[in-house]
């Protein structure tokens, strides 16, 4: 697939202008991760998590760069700062069956509203799009009225479950970035 | 407004809609104060203080105020116990055109430094012993308090309580010793040194008049924006319901706390609106005194939540004693056993109306009609000028059919603004018009309203709102601890409590005492874990999301056997 970001190195434009380039995480990622982590605040915490973890140890740390091969993907959309390599977010999924993957996105809060999910969604759609899989998975925090609406911007259609204080979310993957609608991240006049 | 299928259940005498007068609550204790200048205000102790001293006080405040640099909008926290002087403190605020802070008394040092400085309070008014025990200890931390208000328990106790009281309190930590160093200011010195020469304002109902702190969606408190307009009209909306009552002829057992918006509404405020007396008790948990004060000075009206019913009829020998002065008597705040109910009418021969609210709605929206139909395990119906609906939990988007599960959503004039300085929350909670509750509810045909769950994972125990999130928090700072999850476990006695599940790192050991004591100091007494259990690890979902309802599931799984 042409579009597929993971393999496309060139970089989009977020709405401030930065250019943002789109890669896999790696193994030596680490210190990124950790990096991004400080950059949020405790509710974007919580809402990945959904535990308000103080910091991240090293086997989380761990768990998020030492991708399963065939199972985990994990995509970072990177910029540059000074000749420095950040993170603005990461987004990764991790296989759960042949058609079913649980999905977490999560932007540095100071990144947000720049259009920087979208990409990270865009590209792991394409992902998993490429891998046959139907169904992202996630289950969030019912006041997480961002992700609901950031969802809907990105297309969503699929099942919302409230079961038990948390809402799981079942998305349809070909329901994500349908070709149609306009999309703003594409209208932006690119650098 | 509107028909609703409720409105049928209105008993005579309850209209439809209040008549929204557009008074702030000033305007109505000056409205009582003339009307019956010498009728009791409040009773404490053997002590009265009439509308016109209530009056005379809240105005001298008011003054003081000014003179401190108190400027309309501006913000003054309250701690105080359900004394004379806090009644004048809360006017006395309102009087400036100040916002009251309500802050409970049981607050750790962090949760004062979290609420005063998100609500940026410039001048608190707090007992002695508060000072001393929290207040003084984060004083350093507060930014943008400028002058401390001290008041002591027997500032307003008549003489020769007020001399002897001392000699009692010392051993009790009631009476403390305050260093002059701290350069406190002393409320009834300020009263006596300014006259009663309030400011002029252009009074406004949509003026803030309290920022009420509460847990919100996330479980971090924020400040509740409620005008005048939201606690006049409130006020307005329980009256209409106790169809019986009489303007400047009842008398109220002030026993819930006015920290806390129930007691605010419907024991402080109903009282000064409608010029009623309130026999005042700073400590319900004093069965014997509470029964006492109802035999001797016979109050009509009796907001409570369920425990104090309960403690009541469970008192040895109540049924020789006469309380049947009580006529209407309000229970919020949880699920009123019908035994409790049936047993403290027999004994009163009074009603005891069930209802609803909270913290956002200012906080009354339901209650079971008084001598009309009430339902056992219901809320009853919206009161006058209340819209609610239940809506699917996902979205929230559709009304469910009678009879489904949904979230509740509430419209009325009684509903805040919004959260202070947090759009996104306010956003997230009053869409459409509508205040999203969070909980769980579904609605029967004849429009009554059954509270079945809570959305947002909350515990409540005791009568208290308590977030897991919250204590996770705590926990997470403790450096031995690598990974918590507070969980609300079934208690007899609080409904629920809670109980921590810790992960320890590598190489750490604690135990279960040491992680309770941890806690205290940190939390509010309510909030600390009361069990602790170590694990290697908590549930996770594939991607490192912490599943907290598998250890709930397991712990109500154990309590059913
Ligand atoms: C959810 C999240 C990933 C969105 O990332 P983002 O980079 O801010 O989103 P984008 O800028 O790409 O937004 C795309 C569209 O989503 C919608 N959207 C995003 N955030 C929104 C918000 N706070 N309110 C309303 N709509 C929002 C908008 O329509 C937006 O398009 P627009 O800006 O052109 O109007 C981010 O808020 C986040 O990291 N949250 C914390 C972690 C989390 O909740 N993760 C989800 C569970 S794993």
């Amino acid at each position: 697939m042409a579009s597929d970001p993971a393999h496309d190195p060139e970089p989009q434009a977020a709405r401030n202008g930065v250019r943002v380039r789109l890669r896999p995480v790696g193994e030596d990622d680490g210190p990124r991760v950790v990096e991004l982590f400080e950059s949020l605040s405790p509710d974007s915490v919580f809402n990945r998590f959904l535990s308000p973890l103080a910091r991240l140890d090293e086997e989380r740390v761990r768990a998020l760069t030492h991708l399963q091969p065939g199972i985990d993907y994990a995509l970072a959309a990177c910029i540059d700062d000074g000749g420095l390599e950040r993170f603005a977010g990461v987004g990764r999924f991790r296989r759960v069956t042949a058609e079913v993957a649980e999905i977490a996105l999560v932007v540095g809060d100071p990144w947000h509203r720049l259009g920087v999910g979208r990409m990270l969604l865009k590209g792991l759609t394409g992902i998993a799009r490429d891998l046959g899989l139907r169904w992202f998975d996630s289950t969030i925090e019912p006041a997480n009225v961002r992700l609901l609406r950031f969802a809907e911007a990105c297309g969503f259609k699929g099942t919302l479950k409230y079961q038990n204080g948390l809402l799981n979310m079942r998305t349809d993957v070909e329901s994500l970035f349908p070709a149609n609608p306009r999309d703003p991240i594409e209208d932006h006049p690119r650098p | 407004m509107e028909s609703r299928s409720w409105h049928r259940f209105y008993t005579e005498g309850i209209p439809l809609d209040v008549i929204d007068e557009g008074l702030t609550l000033p305007e109505l204790l000056d409205r009582t104060a003339a009307r019956w200048p010498d009728r009791t205000a409040t009773l404490f102790e053997g002590g009265r203080l009439t509308y016109r001293e209530l009056k005379d006080g809240a105005d001298r405040l008011a003054t003081a105020l000014v003179d401190l640099g108190i400027r309309p909008g501006d913000r003054v926290a309250i701690q105080l116990p359900n004394l004379p002087q806090t009644v004048i403190a809360y006017y006395g605020v309102l009087r400036a055109g100040a916002v009251a802070v309500m802050t409970n008394p049981m607050y750790v040092a962090r949760e004062i430094e979290h609420q005063f400085n998100d609500a940026g309070v410039k001048v608190a008014i707090v007992l002695d012993a508060f000072w001393v025990k929290t207040v003084r200890g984060v004083r350093p931390e507060l930014k943008t308090l400028q002058h401390v208000i001290l008041t002591r328990l027997v500032d307003w106790l008549p003489f020769p309580k007020n001399y002897l009281f001392p000699i009692v309190g010392k051993k009790t930590g009631l009476v403390v010793d305050v260093d002059p160093a701290d350069r406190t200011l002393w409320l009834k010195d300020l009263l006596a040194r300014h006259p009663a020469n309030p400011p002029t304002i252009d009074w406004d109902p949509e003026m803030l008049a309290n920022l009420q702190y509460t847990g919100g969606t996330t479980g971090v408190s924020k400040g509740a924006m409620l005008t005048h307009r939201n606690l006049a009209v409130n006020v307005a909306q329980t009256a209409a319901w106790f169809t019986g009552m009489v303007p400047g002829g009842e008398v109220g057992l002030a026993a819930l706390p006015f920290f806390h918006v129930f007691g605010l509404t419907v024991c402080m405020n109903l009282s000064v609106a409608y010029g009623a007396s309130q026999v005042l008790v700073p400590n319900p948990r004093d069965i014997p005194k509470l029964v006492s004060l109802i035999a001797k000075y016979r109050p009509t009206l009796f907001p409570a939540v369920p425990a104090m019913f309960n403690a009541i009829n469970q008192f040895p020998g109540i049924e020789k004693l006469d309380i049947s002065s009580i006529k209407g008597c309000f229970s919020g705040s949880a699920p009123l056993p019908v035994e409790v109910l049936e047993r403290f009418e027999r004994l009163t021969g009074g009603k005891i109306t069930e209802g609803f609210g909270m913290t956002e709605s200012s906080p009354v929206t339901h209650a079971n009609p008084l001598y009309g139909v009430r339902k056992t395990g219901s809320i009853g119906v919206p009161l006058p000028s209340t819209d609610a609906k239940v809506v699917d939990l996902e979205e929230g988007t559709r009304e469910v059919p009678v009879g489904e599960d949904g979230e509740l959503l509430l419209r009325g004039p009684q509903v805040m603004k919004g959260y202070w300085q947090s759009d996104d929350e306010t956003a997230i909670t009053i869409r459409d018009g509508w205040l999203y509750t969070g909980d769980i509810a579904k609605v029967d045909e004849d429009g009554y309203f059954y509270i079945v769950g809570r959305k947002k994972d909350m515990i409540i125990a005791g009568g208290y709102n308590i977030y897991p999130r919250e204590i996770d928090e705590i926990l997470y700072e403790n450096p031995k601890i690598l990974e918590a999850a507070a969980v609300g476990v079934p208690d007899p006695r609080r409904g629920e409590t809670v109980k921590a599940f810790v992960v320890l790192r590598p190489g750490e050991t604690a135990t279960a005492d040491e992680i309770i004591e941890y806690c205290k100091g940190r939390l509010a007494p309510y909030t600390v874990p009361r069990s602790v259990e170590f694990r290697t690890d908590l549930p996770k979902s594939t991607i490192g999301k912490v599943l907290r309802r598998v250890l709930r599931d397991e712990e109500l799984a154990k309590a059913k056997g």
